[in-house]
């Protein structure tokens, strides 16, 4: 199954320029380990060496934060959309 | 012009975009503000408009900020209807200068344009925009240029 996946600005040096990306898999896990097929060196911008989300990295899916779920394990079905969010922040001091 | 826009050496804005950043700035302090830019990079790197985004850390608001990755997702999905991107982010730094901190580098992302303002004594301010490449390439100024 196809699962059309949201690339953010900072890693589409990796995908090419494209914006959008698709990657079959039955659960997210399954995406980024396409993904890292299609694209190598994407996994390690998304995830640690021990294979969770890095801690800059959020994952909607649709539009909920995969944290919220089962996070890597979230099971996917036909339609739906993933979006790779960059942490964004910072401070003064 | 680099990658995507990248090694951009300049960040078109529009007069009404600036101003409401710099009144952003001011509304906030003594806290810090942070939002959203939203343009094209199809010739040059343009901002066409800013969201006013909620800086959700609230026990360091003074000096730290982050926006909720639920605002980028809305906002990004906005820009996307209407052939847009999120070009990057601003934010202020109140009663401290117009540079990148060690915090900023920490969590700043290759790509994006950060415009940062300092807001001295909730008056004065100046501003300046910085961005960098490489994940581990330090800030870089970027002119802003009012369109």
């Amino acid at each position: 199954m196809a699962i059309k996946v949201r690339i953010p600005t900072p890693l589409r040096k990796l995908t090419n320029g494209s914006d959008e990306v698709f990657a079959e898999g039955r659960n997210i896990g399954e995406i980024i380990n396409d993904l890292e097929k299609s694209f190598p060196g994407l996994k390690e911008r998304i995830c640690e060496g021990d294979g969770k989300l890095r801690r800059f990295v959020n994952i909607y899916l649709n539009d909920e934060d995969i944290r919220f779920k089962k996070n890597l394990e979230t099971e996917l079905k036909e339609n739906d959309e993933l979006s790779i969010i960059p942490a964004i922040a910072g401070g003064s001091i | 012009m680099g990658f995507l826009g990248l090694g951009k050496k300049t960040l078109d804005i529009s007069q009404s975009a600036y101003d409401q950043i710099l009144e952003h700035a001011r509304d906030a302090y003594p806290h810090e503000c942070c939002g959203i830019l939203v343009g094209s990079t199809m010739q040059g790197t343009k901002v066409m408009y800013v969201h006013r985004a909620e800086n959700t850390n609230k026990e360091r608001a003074s000096d730290r900020y982050i926006i909720d990755p639920k605002e980028f997702f809305m906002i990004d999905r906005e820009a996307r209807m209407q052939s847009l991107d999120i070009l990057g982010f601003y934010h202020s730094h109140p009663d401290h200068p117009d540079k990148p901190s060690s915090t900023d580098r920490e969590w700043g992302q290759p790509g994006y344009s950060y415009i940062i303002v300092s807001v001295n004594k909730g008056k004065d301010t100046s501003i300046k925009c910085w961005s960098f490449e490489g994940e581990n390439d330090p800030f870089k100024e970027i002119k802003i240029k009012i369109i």
